[in-house]
């Protein structure tokens, strides 16, 4: 199949030597950030080690030249650390300085798991972001069974895309209480800043805070860039779901790591008796930014926070308005977060009723005092596993969701979708967990009669048969013509490449068959887009409605091309193929006079042996009650930060994925 | 009993800023001894106006012909230009009136510590900002922001009395709070108001005057105690950022200490740009002849477009914000200044008045207030964050209320990089709240041309609906509040 991931064992060094290469590289990070360092009671789990794929730096194996001498960086090509996926480049222009590339090969630091964690070390600052980064990265891989990819360099001179390999990681670009992914340089940029702490205890008043030390920074940020590989249209704020669902997923991913910290969860079961429910680390993000920005606790929290009048933690209420009320991203995205927070919640407390029930006599209260050691090991185990299945799920559910114009509700329907198809006999209740913990918070899907789990999913495609057919035919002759010469790809570039080739194939398949007006009558029902003149459509609009033509055809994208594997609980392999395509319409907004891109467009997904069609989700071109809300989105009280007052493109929509906005610190 | 009182509000119509008479009289005093009481919110316009000194000398002129020169209160709401320019721009004029008092918000007050620091905070960023920007060359300066941007960002720093091309003089004081040190040497006495707080007046006993804003907490500022002197306090996370932005060796703004204590790494652990560049990692990466897209050289130095919207918004919170209550009828008119979301918010937490008689479990004391609002003054000109939607406009008295708006229509949109004044949501919105009983102090027409899609009202409705509520003339806006 296309974009399979690899399958490579690493080689022996050289004939004579029976070592087998070693399957991870071991680095030492902070498991939150500096500040837990500083707390007696938290510092010993603070520190945590990351396995990294070995193979992903270079030079992919050590050579046997004489041991890395301190300068060696100088000459060495695979310093930096420079991998597969990112290269972390630390250039401070504020400070017009440089800090020395760490070079990871060393045996000084191979014998040490890399550099102890420091705060005054910028090499030990290389090494966690790249720890980091490639702990996220990999979680991202598995889920989807398939290669990361970033998103594509556009030059400005009319080129194709163009493969970019590497995440350009820079730890100390910015002087400010922030960092960004920035989607035109495909590269994360983290700030550091003087600290001005709420309570002088909590950190050093005038000491330095670097964002790139903080695992849940880096995390949130890598998936911004993950998600922006991924599905770049949902940059694109066409409803106010869309940038508060790229804020809440990418706090999701950051959240959910955390439980793969064995330490950190041993010590938080313990401490909490096994209730996550209540204040944790394991539920906070940004603790030492938050602190450190004058606020009394974590920058954002899943489950509560520090209520300043009554001076305590209070756990979050569901409130189904809020979202009506919340318009700032970030909150409005830290909706969603809390939602699947509760739905993790339930299931993990579903998974450790026997245990809570054995461990208390059946009473279901503990008795007081520390739990058996043995207990808090069987209950982090449970954790441990529900966060990794809802986190599973959660990145999962991404290729079940409409190409753009995303909104929670859709995001529900994905992920109850793709945990249907994975696991179809729900018997630990997982799918009721999310349903319930979203419709407590009032996310509710466009158009649903009920809320059962049955109608939430996106429904199988049964009609129009002929369009099914025919796009089966094209799907078969497409993959024949490509896997004549290559069965599978060897690497991330060669997949790029040879899937650009392949959607442009596709584009001539589907705009010779489907080049008729029945066939486009029929097509437009399943895909949301139109590919004949000769559509009502077209009689309807002036203009064409804003679509514009090639060749006498109205111009289409074939967008995306995917292949998804999953691994059933029975051990079965599934495999699915995605296919994009996207149509957009360029109008006039009769109130500001500028012109506005509006986008249609459907995902659909094929069983990748058969080539039958099982999901079409799609967002209709053809539909002005959408465009008309997109256009009125601009137009609406209440909506907007201090920067939309004065600025008609506000400075922050430049960076849609700063850490914080402007004027909201 | 008390007596019967009405208020008459004068909006003058001399551009971008905000000037406003309000004059109480007694309904039934006797005719011939009807006593008068003036009230002046701010008198400024927007610095880059044409003929701006002109046209305040000449409203200068009309209040004192209206007054007989004398004031009773005069109410500065912020240190903004276009509230506080007039008191500089006609300061010969100034010098014949009567002013009883001065109100003011605690946070002008050089008494309290924190309000010193603030105005330290204010004055230093204003200063850093305008430094920093003329430092830059042009060609830095188009590579970190647009030429609308810039625009904006000088017209931001316009809102303290400077300009990029006219730099601070005074390290003291922005030219704004020059203005008010003038006032402040005319009136007999000046004082300084904390929110929760109700003044009286003696020759006014029939209205009081509540202060809701701005807030003493953590909304706008954070407060933290400096544990070791006791009391010097540490102000603004942001001002503390800028710091170690303009520290940066490459601005040139600063000695060596300064830049020092901001190098997050010691200097031997640095190395410049010119040693690296030949070494094969940096060739590879950062200086690789094909990407030149990713490098970062200036992407630091565009956070200080955020500085300069954080040093506006941030004083514009401190604007006092005054609920005038006619005790006879209940009614309320609301003066905002410019106050900002976190300034509306924090009024919520106020607590009743101790002993009021309509105190209530389920509403609070500020909601009580907006709820018998029947005249609002538009807050910063109608742009779309001072007015507050929930627990703000929606919770006034619909159908009563009267609104105005002191702004310019045609040099808002000019200055600032937008066509959104005033914020056309928000118009729609005050349309129907009002029914049609909200009028633009605009030296040339009294709506915007095109009212929002989607309005209650026609525009010649809402004209025709301004004329029964209004009294307009050249130079200015009048209505009654009937007592």
């Amino acid at each position: 199949m296309i974009n399979e991931l690899r399958d490579e064992k690493p080689k022996r060094r050289n004939k004579l030597s029976l070592t087998p290469a070693p399957i991870y590289r071991c680095l030492r990070g902070y498991a939150f950030d500096p500040i837990l360092s500083l707390d007696p009671e938290t510092a010993f789990i603070n520190e945590v080690v990351f396995k990294i794929r070995w193979d992903d730096l270079e030079p992919r194996a050590i050579s046997n030249e004489e041991p890395a001498l301190e300068n060696d960086w100088r000459k060495n090509p695979g310093l930096g650390p420079v991998g597969e996926y990112v290269e972390v480049v630390d250039y401070d222009p504020a400070s017009n300085a440089f800090y020395a590339p760490i070079n990871l090969n060393d045996p000084w630091l191979l014998g040490q798991n890399g550099l102890p964690p420091s705060e005054g070390n910028p090499q030990f600052h290389q090494q966690m972001v790249y720890a980091v980064a490639m702990t996220t990265i990999t979680s991202f891989e598995r889920a989807l069974g398939r290669w990361a990819l970033w998103a594509p360099y556009r030059g400005s001179d009319g080129r194709p895309d163009q493969f970019v390999q590497r995440l350009r990681l820079y730890p100390h670009a910015l002087r400010q209480a922030n960092a960004y992914y920035d989607p035109k340089k495909i590269a994360i940029l983290f700030g550091y800043f003087p600290a001005k702490p709420a309570d002088p205890a909590s950190t050093l008043p005038g000491g330095t805070v670097f964002t790139c030390l903080s695992h849940d920074i880096i995390a949130h940020e890598i998936t911004h860039a993950l998600l922006d590989g991924m599905h770049r249209r949902f940059i694109e704020p066409s409803n106010p779901d869309v940038l508060a669902f790229h804020e809440a997923f990418a706090d999701i991913v950051a959240l959910f790591q955390h439980f793969s910290f064995p330490e950190v969860l041993h010590h938080q079961i313990g401490r909490t008796r096994g209730d996550l429910s209540s204040q944790n680390l394991l539920g906070e993000l940004a603790q030492e930014f938050g602190k450190a920005s004058g606020r009394y606790g974590a920058l954002r929290s899943a489950i509560g926070q520090f209520n300043p009048e009554t001076k305590r933690w209070e756990p979050y209420k569901p409130d189904p308005g809020a979202l009506e009320r919340t318009l700032e991203p970030h909150a409005r995205g830290a909706i969603l977060v809390a939602a699947v927070f509760d739905a993790f919640l339930r299931i993990y407390s579903n998974r450790v009723a026997d245990l809570m029930r054995i461990a208390s006599n059946g009473s279901g209260i503990l008795a007081p005092g520390a739990l058996h050691p043995d207990l808090v090991n069987r209950l982090a185990d449970e954790a441990a596993k529900a966060a990794r299945h809802v986190l599973q799920v959660c990145i999962r559910a991404l290729d079940y969701c409409p190409p753009l114009d995303i909104t929670f509700g859709d995001y529900l329907r994905a992920i109850v979708t793709a945990d249907y198809d994975l696991v179809p006999d729900d018997d630990r209740h997982y799918r009721l967990a999310f349903v319930d913990a979203f419709r407590r918070r009032g996310i509710y899907p466009r158009g649903l009669r009920t809320y059962s789990e049955e109608s939430l999913r996106w429904p199988e495609v049964q009609e129009p048969r002929v369009i099914a057919q025919a796009l089966k035919k094209i799907g078969q002759d497409l993959l024949a013509e490509a896997y004549r010469d290559t069965p599978y790809y060897r690497s991330r570039e060669e997949a790029f490449n040879r899937t650009h080739q392949m959607r442009e194939r596709l584009h001539e398949l589907i705009e010779q068959r489907f080049n008729t007006h029945e066939i486009d009558i029929e097509q437009h029902k399943l895909t949301g887009i139109v590919l004949t003149a000769k559509h009502p459509f077209f009689d309807e609009h002036p203009h064409n409605g804003g679509i514009e033509f090639k060749d006498g055809l109205p111009k289409f994208e074939v967008h995306a091309l995917r292949t998804a594997q999953r691994a059933t609980p029975d051990g079965t392999i599934e495999s699915d193929l995605i296919v994009v395509l996207t149509q957009q319409r360029r109008v006039v907004d009769p109130q500001s006079g500028a012109t506005i891109t509006f986008r249609g467009g459907v995902t659909l997904i094929l069983n990748a042996y058969t080539y039958d069609l099982r999901y079409a989700i799609r967002r209709d071109i053809t539909d002005d009650t959408r465009l008309n809300n997109q256009l009125s989105l601009s137009n609406t009280y209440g909506s907007g930060s201090i920067a939309d007052t004065y600025f008609h493109n506000p400075p922050g929509s430049q960076n849609p994925f700063a850490l914080l906005h402007d004027s909201n610190s | 009993m008390p007596e019967q009182i009405s208020a008459r509000v004068r909006m003058y119509r001399h551009g971008l800023g905000d000037c406003i008479l309000v004059t109480f009289k007694n309904d039934h005093g006797n005719q011939g001894n009807q006593q008068l009481f003036h009230m002046l919110f701010d008198c400024g316009i927007y610095k880059i106006t044409r003929d701006s000194e002109e046209k305040m000398q000449a409203v200068v002129q009309a209040i004192h012909a209206e007054t007989n020169g004398h004031l009773d209160v005069v109410v500065i709401t912020h240190e903004h230009w276009d509230h506080t320019s007039g008191f500089q721009q006609a300061q010969q004029l100034w010098s014949s009136f009567i002013i009883e008092e001065l109100w003011l918000s605690w946070t002008e007050d050089p008494g309290i510590p924190l309000s010193r620091a603030l105005h330290e905070e204010r004055v230093r960023g204003v200063r850093n900002l305008t430094d920093f920007l003329k430092k830059l060359t042009p060609e830095q300066r188009r590579q970190i922001m647009t030429e609308q941007e810039l625009g904006t960002v000088n017209a931001l720093l316009s809102s303290f009395g400077t300009m990029l091309e006219q730099p601070l003089a005074a390290i003291e004081t922005t030219p704004a709070g020059d203005a008010i040190n003038i006032i402040k040497k005319i009136t007999k006495s000046a004082s300084y108001h904390r929110p929760g707080t109700t003044i009286t007046h003696n020759a006014l006993p029939g209205v009081r005057f509540h202060v809701l804003g701005p807030p003493q907490d953590g909304l706008i500022f954070k407060e933290g105690k400096d544990s070791k002197s006791g009391t010097i306090f540490e102000v603004g996370f942001q001002s503390a950022i800028a710091q170690g932005l303009f520290a940066a060796p490459s601005l040139g703004m600063s000695d060596e200490n300064e830049i020092e204590r901001f190098m997050p790494f010691p200097s031997e652990l640095r190395l410049l740009p010119a040693q690296v560049r030949e070494l094969n990692f940096y060739e590879r990466t950062y200086y690789h002849n094909e990407q030149h897209w990713r490098e970062i050289e200036t992407d630091w130095l565009r956070s200080s477009i955020g500085l300069a919207l954080n040093l506006a918004a941030d004083t514009n919170n401190t604007s006092l914000v005054l609920a005038i209550e006619l005790v006879s009828s209940e009614k309320v008119l609301l003066f905002t200044g410019d106050a900002q979301v976190g300034n509306w918010l924090s009024w919520q937490n106020l607590p009743w008045p101790e002993g009021s008689p309509r105190q209530s479990a389920d509403l609070s004391w500020s909601n009580d207030l907006l709820r018998r609002t029947v005249f609002y003054k538009v807050g910063h000109h109608g742009s779309e964050n001072a007015t507050l939607k929930d627990n703000g406009l929606r919770r006034m008295s619909k159908g009563e209320l009267v609104a105005m708006i002191p702004l310019d229509m045609q040099l808002a949109t000019t200055v600032w990089d937008t066509k959104k004044w005033p914020h056309p949501p928000l118009l729609k919105e005050l349309l129907t709240y009002t029914g049609g009983r909200v009028i633009v102090a605009d030296p040339t027409d009294t709506l915007p041309p095109t009212l929002p899609e989607g309005s209650e009202y026609q525009r010649d409705q809402a004209l025709q609906i301004q004329k029964g509520t209004f009294t307009v003339t050249n130079t200015h806006i009048d209505c009654i509040v009937q007592g």
